[in-house]
């Protein structure tokens, strides 16, 4: 686990989790693998600039602090 | 000592002309990619810091959150022991959570760093264009000859 990439880490797993998405099927849909997705959820990776603007994408927002916040609460 | 001038392509042999013709191709490509893992570097220095600037945003709104319900609940039920609790440990979860917030990442470049690639990305850029520039050239001459 790498300490910078916890906070992005609960960022990703909170997205997957309020749309009910199993670690395969979110992964499919941000064009990434699911054990890459798995290393992003376990703060083992960064994801890359163009697997967040498909979350972005995923949740029709450009507003990363109003999906940090519900990831935190 | 002064500089030589080199010679004008029209003068070189036709096989000279297809080697360095080559050589440029390959340069070409070497930039190429270098320009690329350059940009990639760039954008994900700058995507990890638009993340955890956004973290520390939404870490800070909602401590100030917690601290007007700790000051609503002091105010309004200050007997009521589990309310306040609760909200003194909301309070420092979201302080503790954004003290931990590397104030830039520690894997990352730091500014300079990056303005530094963006000098060394235009650098690359204008070695691309000179070098493409000369393989048009040579490929012009040797087209005349053929």
């Amino acid at each position: 686990m790498r300490y910078e990439n916890v906070h992005t880490a609960r960022l990703f797993r909170s997205v997957r989790l309020r749309h009910g998405l199993s670690l395969r099927a979110m992964a499919k849909r941000l064009g990434t693998s699911s054990s890459t997705l798995n290393r992003i959820e376990d703060a083992h990776t960064a994801p890359k600039p163009i697997v967040v603007e498909r979350l972005l994408a995923l949740e029709e927002t450009q507003d990363l602090e109003a999906l940090f916040i519900q990831a935190y609460l | 000592m002064a500089k030589r001038t080199p010679k004008p392509f029209e003068e070189w042999s036709t096989s000279d002309l297809d080697g360095f013709r080559a050589e440029m191709v390959v340069k070409s490509h070497h930039l190429q990619k270098s320009i690329q893992t350059l940009e990639q570097k760039m954008e994900a220095y700058t995507m990890n810091r638009r993340l955890l600037d956004a973290a520390r945003a939404s870490l800070k709104t909602l401590e100030q959150c917690a601290l007007e319900s700790l000051d609503l609940a002091r105010e309004h039920a200050p007997d009521n022991d589990v309310l306040i609790t609760y909200t003194k440990q909301q309070l420092e979860r979201y302080r503790h959570a954004r003290a931990s917030l590397p104030t830039v990442s520690t894997r990352q470049p730091e500014k300079p760093e990056l303005l530094a690639m963006g000098a060394e990305l235009e650098t690359l850029r204008y070695k691309l264009k000179q070098t493409r520039q000369r393989a048009e050239e040579v490929h012009e001459v040797l087209q005349g000859r053929r």
